[in-house]
Formats: C-alpha cells, sequence, structure tokens
C-alpha cells in the first residue's frame, strides 16, 4: 500500500448522472442486500413499540395499551438486571483482553516458523476447536474442571491444593474461565485474518531491515505489527461494538446455579426475565437498552480509531 | 473430477433440506396404522414434561390408533428453558394438543386454547369421570369456563410411599439394620459406613449425599424441597401454608428451615456432600446413583430412578434405596405418605390452532373410558397383561422390565399416561379388575430382594407400614400451594421468579458452601437480601391467591 494509492482512495468523487450511470450495473448488484438489509435490520425495529406498551399477543401491537418508560424505570431499578449488566461488561473486557490479543500474538509466533510443515499442521490444530459446538467444549469443560477431573488431580498430585476445587462453581472464576475457553476455540481462526494480513506485508522491507542489522524481534515489533496495524484496529472497533452482543449459550451452558450472580448476561437476563415470563414489552426494553448503549461504544470506538488513522467510517 | 464433487454436494445439499422439511419435531407418524373406521387423523401433541421423542409405533400407541383412528405426534422443549410456550405465544402458532404445566397460564391468558366446558358437558365419560372434582377445574371459579383437563391421577390413595431422605439398603445391612428415626442417627451410620468403604469396588469415591443442583430447574428440587420435607411440613413448593388463617409464608423465613441447609453446610466441610453438587450435570448426578456411589440422597424418587433402575439392571441391588420415615428430629411426622388431595391445576388443553377439536377432545374423552383407562395403565391383553377366568394380571417378565429397565416404558408406549386424566389405583372397572395396574401386591413385587430383606428386618411388608397413615395428617384446604397459579403478567409473578431461579440458587448454595463458623453469618445475611427483596410483600400477594383458591373448593 504505498502513499499515492491510499491519497487516491480519500479523494471524494462528486455525484453526477454520468457517474450514477457508470455504476448503474454496480448499484443494481448491491440492491438485494439493501433490500436484506432493511427486512431484517431496520423492519424489525417496529417492534421497539412494545417497550412502550404492556404488549399482549392476542392484542398485537395496535391493540396493546401503552405504558410509557415504565419498564425503563423497572429495569433500571432492578438489581438483578445491574449484575447482569456488570457480567455482560466484565465478561467482554476479559474476552477482549485475552481473546482479542492471543490471535495477534499466535500469528506473529507462526509467521515466524520457518519449517513450513509444521506451520501448516500447527494452524490447522489451532483452527479445528471453532467448528466444535459450545455444547461439546461445555461438556469437555465439565469434565475437565470438575473435582475428579485432570486439573484437580494435577494440582492435587503438586501438592497446591489440599481439596478439590469444582472451578465452575466459584463465581469469581468464571469471567478469566468464559476468556480462556473462548480463546482456545477460536484461537486459530481468528488469527488466519492477521496470517493474512502477516502475509501482504512488503518483503521488501524486511530485506532492508535486515540490512540494517535488525533482529527478528525488531522485524516482528517494525515491520510486522505496524503493518498489520490497521487490521488490528478495525476488528478491535467491530468488536468493541459487538461488546454487549456477548450472547448467552455459553453462559447457559457453562453456567450454574453458584456461578449464576457472574455468568448471567444482559440477553440471559431479557430471555429469564423477559420473554419466559411472558413479559414481551420488558424484554424489547431490555434488547433496546442494549442496542442504545452498543450503538454508543461502536462511535465511541470508531472516533478513537480515527484519531489513529483508522477508523472504519 | 471437480464436476462430480460439485455433484455430490449438490446432492448432500439437496438431501439435507428434504429431512430438515420434513423432521417438523418429533418422529414421523408410521403409514402402516390400522383403523377400520375411515381415515387416520394426526394431531400434534407439545409436553412441558418431554424429555426424549415418544414415536407413536409403540404397541400401546398402535392400539389406540386401532380404537380411535387418532395418531399423535410428539413434541417435547429442548435444553429445558421454559421458552417454547412464550415463543408459542408469541408467534400464535400452536400444536394441537398442549400439556404446558404452569405456563398453561400463558397460553390461556393469549387466548390461545378452547373452552372444554360445552365439551365436557356433552361428554361420554369424562364428566362421570372427573365428577365432584370437576369444580376444582373451573377457570377463576366460573362453572362455564374450563381450560385444561387436570392432569395425575383423582383419588389417589398413597400406597408407594417413599421417603424424604432414602438410603442404601447396603447402609442398613452393614449395621445390621438399626433403628433410623432422624437425619443425625442416619448421618452417623453414613459416616461409619464411608469408614469402612471410602470407595466403591470400582475405585470411585462414596459420598454421604450429592445434590442435583445445577441442571436447569433442578435446584429447586434438591436445594430447595428437601429443607421443609425433612422439618415435616409438606409440600407446599417455597411456601409453608397455615391451615386455620391460610397465611402463607416464603418458607426461607421460618426457623425450622435453617437446619437443614447448616447440616448441609456441617457435610460440605467434612468431606461427606459430593463437591459437584452445584456444579454437575444431570447426567453425571445418575451416573453416581448408578454407580452406587451416593449412599443416601433428598431427590425425589423420580429423580433418582433412572439411577436406581441402572442399579438393578447391573445386579447391584443392595445399592438401591430403602425409604425409612427420617426427619430433624422426632417430633414432627415423616411426610411421605401425606396427600394434598387432588388439585386441578393446569393439564391437557385443545388450543385454538386445532382444526376438529371435536374429533381431538372425543380421543381425550375415550381416554378416560374403561378401554381407555385399561390400556393405557395395563397395556395390550396378550403382549403386557393376560386375562384368564376374568381376573387380569401383568406378564411377570413385563412387569419386572417397567421396574428395571430404563426405556422400556417408553418403548412399549407406558408413557401415555403422564399429562392425561388418570385414575387412582384400586378403583375397579366393570369386570371387578382395578383400571390401573398398580396394587399393594404389585407394588410389593417392584421392590428389589435387597429392599425385601431391609423390610422384613423391620418387621414390615411395604415402606408405608413405616409411616403414619395418610389419615394421620389434617385435609388440605386449599391443595398444595405449588399448585396456585399465579397470574403471569403481576409483580408477584416476578419476585417469585426471583426468589425461586435467583435467590434460592446464589444464597442458598452460598451458604451451604461457607466456613461452619461463618455459616450463620451467611444465612442471615441471605435472609436480609431475601427480606430487602420484598418478600414480605410477596407473602401478603400469595396468602391472596391462597384464599382464593380454598374459596373455589368451599373451604374458605
Amino acid at each position: 500500500m504505498t502513499k499515492s494509492a491510499k491519497q487516491v482512495n480519500i479523494c471524494k468523487k462528486r455525484i453526477t448522472p454520468s457517474l450514477l450511470n457508470k455504476q448503474k450495473i454496480l448499484m443494481l448488484m448491491s440492491f438485494p442486500f439493501l433490500i436484506w438489509l432493511i427486512i431484517f435490520a431496520y423492519v424489525p425495529l417496529w417492534g421497539w413499540i412494545m417497550a412502550f406498551q404492556n404488549y399482549r399477543p392476542d392484542l398485537g401491537i395496535r391493540n396493546s395499551p401503552w405504558a410509557g418508560l415504565e419498564h425503563f424505570r423497572r429495569l433500571f431499578a432492578d438489581q438483578q438486571f445491574h449484575e447482569a449488566f456488570r457480567n455482560t461488561i466484565g465478561q467482554s473486557l476479559f474476552l477482549l483482553a485475552i481473546g482479542f490479543t492471543m490471535p495477534v500474538i499466535f500469528a506473529l509466533m507462526l509467521n515466524e516458523v520457518k519449517y513450513l510443515r509444521f506451520k501448516k499442521i500447527a494452524q490447522t490444530i489451532s483452527y479445528l476447536p471453532h467448528f466444535v459446538s459450545w455444547v461439546i467444549v461445555a461438556s469437555i469443560l465439565g469434565l475437565i474442571l470438575n473435582t475428579g477431573g485432570p486439573i484437580n488431580t494435577l494440582l492435587l498430585n503438586m501438592g497446591l491444593i489440599e481439596r478439590p476445587i469444582a472451578f465452575l462453581g466459584v463465581p469469581n472464576m468464571f469471567w478469566p474461565l468464559l476468556a480462556i475457553s473462548d480463546t482456545w476455540k477460536n484461537i486459530g481462526w481468528n488469527a488466519i485474518i492477521y496470517i493474512a494480513a502477516i502475509a501482504s506485508v512488503d518483503q521488501a522491507l524486511y530485506e532492508a531491515a535486515a540490512v540494517d542489522g535488525a533482529g527478528r524481534w525488531r522485524k516482528m515489533w517494525h515491520i510486522t505489527l505496524p503493518g498489520i496495524r490497521t487490521v488490528i484496529i478495525i476488528l478491535l472497533v467491530l468488536n468493541i461494538g459487538r461488546i454487549l452482543d456477548i450472547g448467552f449459550e455459553r453462559q447457559i451452558l457453562l453456567g450454574n446455579p453458584v456461578n449464576q450472580s457472574h455468568s448471567r448476561t444482559i440477553d440471559q437476563y431479557a430471555l429469564e426475565y423477559g420473554t419466559q415470563m411472558f413479559r414481551f414489552s420488558y424484554g424489547t426494553a431490555v434488547g433496546m437498552f442494549k442496542s442504545v448503549i452498543s450503538l454508543i461504544l461502536v462511535l465511541a470506538a470508531n472516533r478513537f480509531a480515527r484519531k489513529l488513522d483508522a477508523g472504519v467510517f | 473430477m471437480k464436476k462430480k464433487l460439485v455433484r455430490v454436494v449438490a446432492v448432500f445439499i439437496a438431501v439435507m433440506m428434504f429431512t430438515a422439511a420434513c423432521q417438523g419435531g418429533g418422529s414421523a407418524i408410521p403409514d402402516d396404522l390400522v383403523f377400520d373406521g375411515g381415515e387416520i387423523v394426526t394431531f400434534t401433541f407439545y409436553s412441558e414434561d418431554g424429555v426424549r421423542d415418544l414415536p407413536w409405533n409403540t404397541p400401546i400407541a398402535r392400539r389406540m390408533t386401532e380404537l380411535t383412528g387418532v395418531a399423535l405426534q410428539y413434541d417435547y422443549p429442548v435444553g429445558g428453558l421454559g421458552v417454547r410456550v412464550p415463543l408459542m405465544a408469541a408467534s400464535g402458532i400452536y400444536p394441537d394438543l398442549i400439556f404446558a404445566k404452569g405456563d398453561g397460564a400463558i397460553l390461556i391468558e393469549a387466548g390461545a386454547v378452547i373452552n372444554l366446558a360445552p365439551y365436557i358437558e356433552n361428554s361420554k365419560y369424562l364428566k362421570d369421570f372427573y365428577g365432584d372434582l370437576l369444580p376444582r377445574m373451573w377457570h377463576n371459579g366460573d362453572p362455564d369456563t374450563i381450560y385444561s383437563l387436570g392432569p395425575y391421577a383423582i383419588n389417589q390413595p398413597i400406597w408407594n410411599v417413599r421417603s424424604s431422605m432414602p438410603v442404601q439398603n447396603a447402609v442398613l445391612k452393614e449395621f445390621g439394620y438399626p433403628e433410623v428415626r432422624t437425619v443425625y442417627e442416619l448421618e452417623e451410620l453414613l459416616r461409619a459406613y464411608i469408614e469402612l468403604y471410602p470407595t466403591t469396588p470400582e475405585g470411585r469415591p462414596v459420598y454421604a449425599l450429592t445434590l442435583n443442583n445445577a441442571d436447569g430447574w433442578r435446584y429447586i428440587i434438591d436445594l430447595g424441597n428437601p429443607s421443609g420435607f425433612l422439618a415435616g411440613f409438606p409440600d407446599n413448593g417455597e411456601w409453608i401454608v397455615c391451615n386455620e388463617t391460610l397465611e402463607a409464608t416464603i418458607k426461607y423465613l421460618h426457623p425450622d428451615i435453617k437446619e437443614y441447609y447448616a447440616w448441609l453446610n456441617k457435610l460440605w466441610n467434612d468431606g461427606l456432600l459430593d463437591p459437584d453438587s452445584f456444579t454437575q450435570t444431570n447426567d453425571e448426578y445418575t451416573a453416581k446413583i448408578a454407580n452406587g456411589q451416593i449412599l443416601a440422597t433428598v431427590s425425589p424418587w423420580w429423580q433418582f430412578q433412572e439411577g436406581e433402575q441402572s442399579l438393578r439392571q447391573r445386579g447391584m441391588e443392595d445399592q438401591t434405596f430403602a425409604h425409612l420415615p427420617i426427619t430433624f428430629n422426632r417430633d414432627v411426622m415423616p411426610i411421605g405418605s401425606y396427600d394434598p388431595g387432588w388439585s386441578g391445576g393446569h393439564g391437557i388443553m385443545i388450543s385454538k390452532g386445532c382444526s376438529d377439536p371435536q374429533r381431538l377432545f372425543d380421543f381425550l374423552d375415550w381416554m378416560t373410558s374403561e378401554e381407555g383407562l385399561v390400556l393405557r395403565s395395563w397395556g395390550v391383553e396378550g403382549l403386557h397383561h393376560t386375562a384368564e377366568n376374568g381376573v387380569r394380571a401383568m406378564i411377570p417378565e413385563v412387569e419386572l422390565a417397567l421396574e428395571s429397565d430404563p426405556d422400556y416404558g417408553d418403548s412399549q408406549g407406558f408413557s401415555w399416561l403422564h399429562g392425561f386424566p388418570e385414575i387412582g389405583d384400586g378403583w375397579l372397572d366393570s369386570t371387578g379388575n382395578t383400571l390401573t395396574r398398580n396394587s399393594p401386591e404389585s407394588i410389593i413385587r417392584t421392590y428389589s430382594p435387597a429392599a425385601r430383606e431391609t423390610l422384613a428386618a423391620y418387621d414390615a411388608t411395604m415402606w408405608a407400614d413405616l409411616f403414619p397413615p395418610t389419615s394421620a395428617f389434617e385435609l388440605s384446604p386449599f391443595g398444595a400451594a405449588w399448585q396456585v397459579n399465579i397470574p403471569t403478567d403481576s409483580e408477584i409473578n416476578v419476585l417469585m421468579q426471583w426468589v425461586q431461579n435467583t435467590w434460592l440458587p446464589q444464597q442458598m448454595s452460598r451458604v451451604v458452601m461457607v466456613s461452619v463458623e461463618d455459616f450463620d453469618a451467611a444465612w442471615d445475611e441471605a435472609i436480609q437480601i431475601l427480606i430487602d427483596g420484598g418478600v414480605y410483600r410477596l407473602n401478603e400477594m400469595f396468602t391472596e391467591l391462597v384464599r382464593d383458591k380454598a374459596r373455589a373448593w368451599g373451604n374458605y
């Protein structure tokens, strides 16, 4: 990516009839995706009205009585919601701290491996867990971490603990456990994009650095990392936008009554205290609140990234 | 080569899509069903209690179609998260027949089910079947509205009495069948037994007790319920209700309830309580029971039944459970034989989506006919039971298989009892035989040899002999509190959800796992959280509901 090429990209073209004419095929091609987006991302927003109603399925959105901001008032007063919000943020931060940085490190290290065959095998093995469903990962984890499992046996034999620990039964361990297991599952998969980005770094730069006497670490620090900086920042921005979208699948599968105080997320809260209790309006209010915070997070992250000259939009 | 690959992939995808489209839920109805009276109608049936598919190709199901021309396609919740019914209500797409238990209230409110009262009025069998109990199914006390047919057996005598804390026969045998009446006496035996046998012959660790706690809602059963049972309170869910004033209190506020958690706390700290109690899945729990690793249990029979059946299948009879009248102190009665009375409750409903409700209702009606009741309980004549000289008797091999093979009941179709209107044991039909296959004798026949040995040692023939009779208890003026309907769109529902599904699992797990010295402080803190959460208001609101129900029963 040379400097002049970048400048051309930044230049804004003015919309003229001839330009529209020239790009009509392209626009036609993107049309289905636009429709898809409108149907699946914008039309459902209509349902947000439910958050301001006491919605009942038999009356429908048109006839349900209005409730004003009642559901939001209840939401902000609910201790359970505060806990779920804290957990969502906490788990996401752990995931960002471990789940986001490890693939970068993994890609850098893999890039240094010169023996091609090993590199390929390592890459394949590392991204296979991505295809294993969380249900299976959760039961494997359960077996590994239970009191008769290998980790406890190891720690007992090494004399580090006196009594086996039920790891999933310790609330404070839930966030790191989730982050570690998620990283294990996705490290190889997430590293692919970095490995690809590293491959596109100009080889001449390395040769020049070698001539200047740079060792491996210096090359990594001064060439590889800056070379993939844009990719890292874009992915970081996207990840921050999804902080609240942590879901509930992993939490439900790994959760139990004891770690519930640290496992329940906003989505799970919306399910358990909204939909499952037939409180559709309340569930909608939770979802709406989540979406608004997510939007703020994305915008803030992007603003930050633009300062680093790598904003997404 | 490449072309071939593309073709293979295309065919594969087509097959996948086709099979996905065909699997509407549950397995397909077999096409070789027989019915002489016209076309066979298939109805879809959703059961909240289902855990695996019940295909309509069992001998009993086939016979039902032969007699009625109706087949049912089974559907059940996957993952046990209780989202299916709310989703049904939200989407407006309903199965024909629904057994939704507590979630039935949601469907009634959403206007999803039809009023069965006019159908019952004109029914051949159902009206007489329920008889005097019919008012208990009235919706809000209105005689013209009945949305669901009450589930569970009506007029059921309690023969099959079970302990609140069953213990392995092996433990009692080891110490020469001593008299055991309190939890603490039992605890001494368990401690002594573990001293002798810290592991099973295969080397697995043995525990005095395990809790099936972590899998979904099960903490309500193992962590919540026994606290009341062992203190002599009959099953009212999270409640203790005074029969005179009908005042309801969340049971954790009652001083006697604390004892259970203090005791668990002691076991936990002494390493007698399985350390996986708060993290294991139901499968792990069942495996432990089936391996004989658990000496005593506080689970109800339906929870450890599968494990116990495996024990019998593998010939580990001594590790099956004995049912002794255990409570925390001698002054309270063990509640094994307590009968809250038939409660009505949410049973089978017919949805608005059913295209031919009359036909479906006739099928339900037939289920309560003599023919239907006998088929569902006794199975098919010649295959499951015999009727020689007018005496109906189960074939011994079938009876044994039902008790000792976890899959046998489903594979023959005996599961079609559950949720549907059911008659109590001991009632006679027109031939002078009982309508259900259960009798005191049949129950004794199902006992394991080890259980019989234990019973003989305690000079009894049935577990019931060791317990006070049902008549020793006061009649409940309102049934059981866990069967009181809570309106879905109410403050009480939200509070109840919090107490039962957040406070109970979090706080009671925590108090069990603190050190013995910290227990009292942890307990007080947990109760304070409960009070701060608005439990007194909840008590007041629930008391009103209990009184409403007692009023409907004519007792308030």
